[in-house]
């Protein structure tokens, strides 16, 4: 606990003095210029919040992409990985406590998307289920955290970062239903975006957004449950287990 | 187990120890060679002892470093610290060693000197108070008191290596690991440096990694040798030499060709050459050649004569290039 606690309060110095990890925020104004841009431009006003929703999960999808990622990688560079790695503190702990301090902070982005959706488009997104909402966002939040740690287990195997970022990013922007909903793909897409936490997470948002009553919040917040345990459990594993085969193979270092 | 050179259980103990690099051109593809790092290296170091682990480039230093760490796994022997099996009981041992690396590697630059040791006290399960204190006390005593509040990207590198050993004694461990802690420092540095970590050595185990032999001598109380990741030898600096007499040097005044060359042909003279000032030196290989060397320029009416014998970096020199001599 005491390690997690210091990674904490490490990727909070770092930020404090780093854009690499604030970037998302920048980039998320023009996300809701293209996603909130095509509502717009097709008179869905009814879709706004939806598309806002989408910028949302996708400036927070990256964050976790980049960072997971980024931490490994970084950590190689400046050869703290080995040190770390010597010390008695559990690596994966150590992610944990920093990716869920960038996750933290990449919630800012929700009030900026909408506040961007209102400077741009004049349209307040608002919440019409705001207890579902924070349930969803939770759990939400809880499956990014999974999926960095899952990221920074696969960047300990391999060195090239920047193929992986791109694998992690555009596909599981249609199988995570970020751009559309998930239940307009092809139905033979339905059983793989299932697999993908942001696949439920991404329905109960925006079930919490439509003024409609809500249908189906069992499931999907189990599905959405279920799905980040196993991703938070998966990555754990798999990053304790790759850290021990660096140890072996003497890849911990770029050396 | 009680070693018998120091009567105790020896702070490390490292028996037939071996690591070779299994070369793939792909990632999860077929082995298509393999490295040996180290070949059996036995070692054994005192508990309290500083001990200097030196040789070239790629001789093992900094894999036999990383395998006291625990951050890498030996292929074969085995290696015990404190009693414990660097493998089997990693999760205890950890605690107990420090590391302190060369150069710029191993650094957070956006953190503050203060905010960087604390974080490392941390994960070493040192309480917060007690790591500020300790920081606080480190980067005062080693000069860093004044800047600790400023980011580690605006240190010199005189400063982010004192920093470096600062990390390795927050942790107060019984075993510190030294990997090139003077490299790419520059002469003045790396003497202040050196007289830090004497002063700071107190009672705690010390393995230096260093191809520095002034360093070695300075610093250490026994030195390994090792090239091409096996021992060659492992003694005190000054018993290093006094061992190796047969490596003695005479220099001489006033001798001319015909007695050079003489000089040369005795049995056991590794080497008689002028040097640039004119004088001679005459280099034996062979334990008695140096009387012989001396009893023939006495004849020959030279007295201006002076003997000497080889400092660590010959002695170095002499080794390693006997073993690749050997291996030739």
């Amino acid at each position: 606990m005491t390690a997690t606690l210091a990674a904490v309060r490490l990727q909070w110095w770092l930020m404090r003095g780093s854009l690499d990890d604030r970037q998302s925020f920048i980039l998320a104004p023009l996300f809701v210029l293209l996603l909130v841009g095509a509502a717009y431009a097709r008179g869905r006003q009814d879709l706004i919040p939806q598309a806002a929703l989408g910028a949302v999960l996708i400036s927070l999808w990256n964050i976790c992409v980049q960072v997971g990622g980024g931490i490994v990688s970084n950590e190689r560079r400046f050869a703290t990985f080995e040190l770390a790695a010597a010390s008695p503190a559990a690596f994966p702990l150590l992610v944990l406590g920093r990716v869920s301090t960038v996750v933290g902070v990449a919630l800012l982005v929700i009030p900026e998307v909408w506040l961007a959706t209102l400077l741009f488009f004049g349209t307040a997104v608002t919440v019409a289920h705001p207890g579902l909402f924070a349930i969803a966002l939770l759990l939400t939040t809880f499956g990014m955290i999974a999926v960095a740690g899952f990221v920074a287990a696969l960047f300990v195997l391999a060195r090239n970062a920047l193929y992986l970022q791109i694998a992690f990013t555009y596909p599981f922007f249609i199988l995570g239903g970020l751009v559309v909903p998930v239940s307009m793909l092809p139905e033979w897409l339905g059983p793989v975006s299932r697999l993908v936490f942001l696949s439920w997470g991404g329905d109960l948002l925006r079930a919490s957004l439509d003024p409609q009553p809500p249908a189906g919040v069992g499931k999907q917040v189990t599905g959405l449950l279920v799905a980040s345990i196993v991703t938070f459990a998966l990555g754990q594993v798999l990053l304790g287990r790759l850290v021990d085969r660096a140890r072996r193979h003497g890849s911990l270092g770029l050396a | 187990m009680v070693d018998q050179t120091f009567g105790l259980q020896p702070a490390v103990d490292a028996r037939s120890l071996g690591r070779t690099y299994v070369q793939r051109r792909r990632l999860l593809g077929p082995p298509v060679g393999e490295v040996t790092a180290l070949g059996g290296v036995d070692l054994r170091i005192g508990e309290g002892e500083l001990h200097g682990l030196l040789g070239p480039n790629g001789a093992g230093k900094t894999t036999m470093c990383k395998i006291l760490s625990t951050v890498l796994t030996p292929s074969s022997g085995s290696i015990r610290i404190f009693g414990l099996d660097v493998v089997r009981d990693a999760k205890q041992l950890r605690p107990l060693i420090g590391i302190v690396m060369g150069g710029e590697r191993g650094l957070y630059y956006k953190l503050t000197a203060r905010e960087y040791l604390r974080y490392w006290a941390a994960l070493y399960g040192v309480d917060t108070p007690t790591a500020a204190r300790r920081a606080g006390e480190l980067l005062d005593r080693l000069g860093l008191g004044k800047r600790a509040d400023h980011r580690i990207e605006t240190y010199s590198r005189g400063m982010k290596q004192r920093l470096h050993l600062a990390r390795g004694l927050v942790t107060d461990p019984r075993l510190l690991l030294l990997d090139e802690p003077t490299s790419g420092l520059d002469p003045l540095g790396a003497r202040a440096f050196r007289a830090l970590i004497g002063e700071l050595r107190q009672d705690r185990t010390i393995l230096l990694t260093t191809h520095d032999m002034v360093e070695a001598e300075q610093l250490c109380d026994r030195v390994t040798l090792i090239d091409n990741g096996r021992v060659i030898a492992t003694e005190s600096p000054s018993t290093l030499s006094t061992r190796l007499t047969r490596f003695e040097r005479v220099d001489a005044q006033g001798v001319d060709d015909t007695l050079l060359a003489k000089l040369a042909d005795v049995s056991g003279v590794s080497g008689a050459g002028r040097r640039p000032d004119g004088s001679v030196r005459v280099e034996t290989a062979a334990k008695d050649a140096s009387g012989q060397v001396l009893r023939m320029l006495l004849d020959a009416g030279v007295t201006r004569v002076r003997t000497s014998l080889p400092d660590l970096e010959e002695v170095y020199v002499h080794l390693v290039d006997g073993q690749g001599a050997a291996r030739r």
